[in-house]
């Protein structure tokens, strides 16, 4: 009789397609099982490609002409995670002289474009910013009453997305009801991917309030919002939407228990930005008095809720005291941190929360793994608070070359944008601002300085 | 109608557009032009040929997935391990005919099979411990305990924090 078929009896190419079906946690795992699969697994760049994706939370390197070979997009990838360490914040790629935007507008850096809305006027508008020759340049302006087609009560927020040609308005329809408009950035109609012309929301039952924010990072869109419970209590709502596949959420779920056991008021009543990065994952943050990073699994979330936090939350988050003004994305934060008499001035550091990155961080930045231990106020009224340890590691790396003055850098904003930095600062030529742009890429240095009119 | 013939000697004859679902055998047919000869399939036993034609025939007239489909999948193929409620009651044999279906579909290039297959076996696996799958796959751990601590270290920074 023959030797019966066995998985270990598939040829290395079958096993290795087999595996890259798989997340990369259970990739790995395969990896200990014994010395073909670890053998399998050393053999395939494309495998160590899903794994090292994954782990570091980056977006894919797109492979459109199909003439990148996936080894080579493996290296690029760990160059660029590596890169990220030793940030030379001097050269600028470019100076963009903005329109002086007033301070009620909320802006972004993505996907190489400045986007720009003003809630109370209701007008937006996006230009590029040094895009990449292969990206696609949009420059257009909305007038009032023109972002969404529907006729509605207002507009909550809006997000846009050049890389994929997308805007996204949230509108409330009635007092209640809250939907997700999709649009093609470069004209009126819907967008041509999208699964529909807008998106809805599983629970509209509540009352809406002005506190909608939306966000989105490839397929995904998400939506928070406080709205009030049948006892008038404030809850978080967070929904999530794979955009292109479905018009109802995937992912929807009130942060009431989450919270009460570890947000401020402050968090509570104005500042939750949402921030989803990876398909996998997502992080928020507060702006109020405490900084807090929570890193969830989008996946492992919709097949397990709720999460009890107690077992959960301290280990995939990290809350700082009283922080500066920062910025993220994907496992990446960009913080200010003030130096000098009097904090006179700071530096930019990057805190990288990837688990790569832990690892792999091969001493160029400190690992920091002990828990801390933060005081969060956890009623609205700011009288109860309470001591909350958490535990998520990250590589902490100071970029010290270069002292941004507190008083004169006017510095207003930063942004990454996947391996760019944008700085915004209030220009001493008014009415203008200025967008000075760090490239973060390996090896990419010539620093180009010109001026361009928008 | 085409002519095949398995390892164990068994010949099948089948519709041209069924069996067409293998490139395999489409650029074979291309390459001979109409013959009436069959078609010797060494590495097919009729009991996985048998399997692997009731797929082709389910699955008749649907387009062939093209290089360019296969391309822009690529992106978020890894995460979708789903299959079909017809092709999961299909596929459903023991482990034994699962990896000669696998095989079967390799060596007769039939992409779409392939896959069912290859999700198959990556949704035995997801979720498992190391020890798990080894059991589930009779997989002796040939690893010395130094290895093993290693790779352990080397790993941990994926297991759940």
């Amino acid at each position: 009789m023959e030797p019966q078929t066995g998985f270990l009896s598939l040829a290395e190419e079958l096993l290795c397609y087999i595996l890259s079906f798989l997340p990369y946690r259970d990739i790995l795992r395969c990896t200990s099982i014994c010395r073909t699969l670890r053998q399998t697994y050393l053999s395939f760049s494309e495998l160590q490609y899903i794994v090292e994706t994954s782990g570091q939370q980056l977006l894919v390197i797109p492979n459109t002409d199909d003439s990148i070979p996936i080894s080579e997009r493996l290296q690029r990838l760990r160059d660029e995670a590596h890169a990220w360490f030793k940030v030379d914040t001097h050269p600028f790629l470019k100076l963009v002289p903005i329109t002086w935007a007033p301070l009620s507008r909320e802006n972004i850096v993505a996907g190489g474009h400045f986007c720009s809305w003003d809630p109370i006027g209701d007008t937006a508008m996006i230009l590029p910013v040094h895009p990449k020759p292969s990206q696609q340049s949009i420059r257009r302006n909305w007038l009032p009453g023109t972002l969404c087609s529907v006729p509605h009560l207002r507009n909550l927020d809006v997000f846009m997305d050049p890389a994929q040609n997308l805007i996204a308005v949230a509108y409330a329809a009635d007092h209640r009801t809250v939907y997700i408009n999709l649009g093609a950035l470069d004209g009126d109609g819907v967008h041509p991917q999208a699964a529909g012309e807008r998106l809805v929301l599983s629970d509209n039952s509540r009352s809406a309030t002005g506190n909608a924010k939306l966000k989105g990072f490839g397929r995904h869109i998400a939506l928070s919002r406080l709205s009030n419970d049948e006892n008038q209590n404030s809850v978080w709502q967070l929904q999530i939407w794979d955009w292109k596949y479905s018009t109802t959420s995937s992912v929807s779920f009130g942060l009431k228990e989450l919270k009460e056991l570890m947000v401020d008021s402050e968090f509570r009543a104005s500042s939750a930005v949402q921030y989803p990065t990876d398909p996998a994952q997502l992080n928020f943050v507060s702006s109020g008095t405490i900084d807090c990073w929570i890193f969830f699994d989008l996946d492992e979330m919709a097949a397990a809720m709720p999460i009890p936090w107690e077992h959960w939350g301290p280990s995939n988050t990290r809350i700082f005291q009283r922080p500066s003004r920062s910025t993220i994305h994907g496992n990446r934060v960009l913080q200010r941190l003030y130096v000098g008499t009097g904090s006179s001035q700071f530096i930019l550091q990057l805190l990288d929360f990837s688990p790569l990155a832990v690892t792999n961080g091969r001493g160029l930045g400190r690992v920091v793994k002990e828990p801390s231990t933060t005081y969060a106020i956890v009623d609205r009224f700011g009288t109860r608070g309470e001591s909350l340890t958490t535990s998520l590691p990250y590589v902490q790396v100071v970029f010290s070359d270069r002292k941004f003055d507190r008083v004169h850098s006017q510095l207003r904003e930063m942004w990454i944008d996947k391996d760019r930095i944008y700085m915004l600062s209030k220009s001493l030529r008014y009415p203008r601002d200025r967008l000075e742009v760090i490239d973060v890429k390996p090896d990419l240095r010539s620093a180009v300085v010109s001026t361009v009119d928008d | 109608m085409v002519h095949l013939v398995t390892s164990d000697n068994v010949e099948f004859v089948v519709d041209k557009e069924v069996v067409e679902r293998s490139v395999l055998i489409k650029n074979m047919l291309e390459d001979v032009g109409e013959t009436d000869q069959s078609i010797p399939l060494a590495n097919v036993s009729s009991a996985v040929l048998r399997k692997v034609i009731e797929y082709c025939e389910h699955h008749r007239g649907e387009p062939l997935p093209s290089a360019d489909a296969d391309q822009n999948q690529d992106e978020t193929r890894k995460r979708t391990t789903d299959i079909s409620e017809w092709d999961q009651k299909f596929i459903t044999v023991d482990q034994e005919m699962l990896f000669e279906i696998i095989l079967a579909a390799n060596y007769l290039d039939i992409k779409s099979l392939l896959d069912v297959g290859c999700k198959t076996v990556a949704n035995m696996i997801k979720g498992k411990t190391p020890d798990e799958i080894r059991r589930l796959f009779n997989i002796v751990n040939d690893f010395t305990p130094e290895e093993e601590a290693q790779i352990k270290k080397e790993n941990e920074w994926a297991e759940d924090r």
